[in-house]
């Protein structure tokens, strides 16, 4: 196929400034600071024999090397962590939602980012949440159960449903539906093609609009992907600023580069520079990507 | 078996007043969102599975430290419960004297609750002393079967 395979892919990526190179990743965690604290989980997990490191650029994130599952012992069943990629658990930080505040996460499954919110937020205040996948949902209210949420409110189906609660949010999440990339799934180059990223993309569209509906004058929203696909970051967040109210804002973060400005010869907004790209071979981590958004 | 029918078997009178949600059991203090049909809202205390209440991992701690009669296990016996065991008696570090045919919780060494189950044998017996009814282990069976096709 033309449009499919890692021939392709790294074509494009070579135009963008990127490239293909398979990166080890490390299993991480990200501490659930309403059930515990660093001071207390990690002694006793150095005990059973696994060793935690900081991830430099999280709050509460630790890279965890250990001989057993860290999926299946006493403390990951209580809920004082989840496991939780690095690069996964920047959307949150840049949101930085807060105890006071009215928080939609758009497509919250399997909860990792929920979670993470509900943490921040000392599980003040109010969140809701929304999944589309049956199956998805029920992994979404096991995970709010384990790390014991009691702000969140979780509905099955589109998002789109949230108007019909009349809510003007402070913030939103939008952790898109995206085509993810190519550490997220083996394979990753047979199963993905162009016309599937324009379908994401249209998807996307959608919810982005959806999540400036709902949003206050002033609120803000942060968008993320797991793709490298322009389609689905940074032409979205052009499409955006041409035809929602809303500004593409900077945020402080100490790795990612900037948002690609001309993307295959198309030029863009500046303001998308604004954004972060996470091409896994500079930054050790998953393909991402994100974006602070804030209605005007 | 209910909420009230759960808690009475731990000797525990005091129950939450709690709604339902589909099968699962909540403590909802706003209750504004409910005509939306919400399948989580508040706090989780449990689910109903046939006619088997199942608490939520943290009523099953309030549950452990209301209850009466506990076992407190060594590291091995947390480790073979929560993966579904029986317990053996050689694996119990302290408890309050409860008597065969008791439903008893089982404590680790931290005072965190792994579940219950019911004493079969005399509690100093080496032999099975405890048939395991629940541990917190089953959140992880729960998410393997809902990911089934």
């Amino acid at each position: 196929m033309a449009n499919a395979g890692k021939k392709f892919f790294n074509q494009r990526y070579q135009q963008l400034g990127g490239t293909i190179k398979d990166v080890s990743l490390t299993p991480s965690l990200r501490i659930n600071t309403l059930k515990t604290t660093a001071k207390t989980l990690i002694p006793r997990l150095k005990k059973q024999g696994a060793t935690l490191t900081k991830i430099p650029f999280t709050k509460h994130g630790y890279y965890i090397q250990s001989e057993f599952s860290p999926g299946a012992i006493t403390e990951y069943l209580l809920g004082y962590y989840y496991l939780q990629e690095a690069a996964a658990q920047l959307p949150v930080e840049v949101l930085n939602p807060q105890p006071t505040e009215t928080v939609l996460d758009c497509c919250a499954a399997p909860g990792g980012k929920t979670t993470q919110m509900a943490a921040a937020m000392n599980n003040q205040s109010r969140i809701i949440a929304y999944d589309l996948k049956a199956s998805r949902l029920q992994a979404l209210l096991t995970n709010l159960e384990r790390c014991g949420i009691t702000n969140t409110a979780a509905f099955g189906g589109d998002a789109t449903k949230v108007r019909k609660l009349d809510i003007a949010f402070d913030k939103v999440l939008l952790d898109a539906p995206c085509s993810g990339n190519y550490l997220s799934e083996p394979d990753w180059f047979k199963k993905r093609n162009h016309d599937g990223i324009l379908l994401s993309s249209k998807i996307q569209k959608r919810l982005l609009r959806l999540a400036v509906d709902v949003l206050k004058p002033g609120g803000t929203l942060v968008y993320s992907t797991c793709s490298l696909e322009p389609e689905e970051n940074e032409l979205n967040m052009d499409w955006a600023l041409n035809n929602l109210p809303v500004s593409v804002e900077p945020f402080h973060l100490p790795l990612g580069d900037p948002g690609i400005t001309t993307v295959f010869g198309q030029k863009l907004d500046e303001r998308v520079a604004n954004c972060k790209r996470f091409w896994p071979h500079k930054t050790n981590t998953e393909g991402f990507f994100i974006a602070k958004l804030v209605k005007t | 078996m209910k909420v009230k029918d759960f808690l009475k078997q731990f000797g525990i009178t005091n129950v939450p007043p709690a709604q339902t949600l589909g099968d699962s059991y909540f403590v909802i203090e706003d209750a504004s969102l409910l005509t939306y049909r919400p399948a989580y809202l508040g706090e989780c205390i449990g689910h109903q599975r046939g006619d088997t209440f199942i608490p939520s991992i943290d009523f099953l701690q309030w549950v452990g430290h209301q209850a009466k009669k506990k076992i407190t296990v060594d590291e091995k016996g947390e480790w073979l419960f929560t993966r579904g065991w029986n317990l053996p008696g050689k694996y119990v570090t302290t408890h309050t004297n409860p008597e065969r045919g008791d439903l008893v919780v089982i404590m680790n060494q931290h005072n965190e609750c792994l579940g219950y189950g019911q004493l079969i044998e005399d509690i100093a017996s080496t032999k099975t002393i405890l048939k395991r009814r629940f541990d917190i282990g089953d959140i992880l069976r729960r998410d393997r079967q809902s990911r089934k096709p």
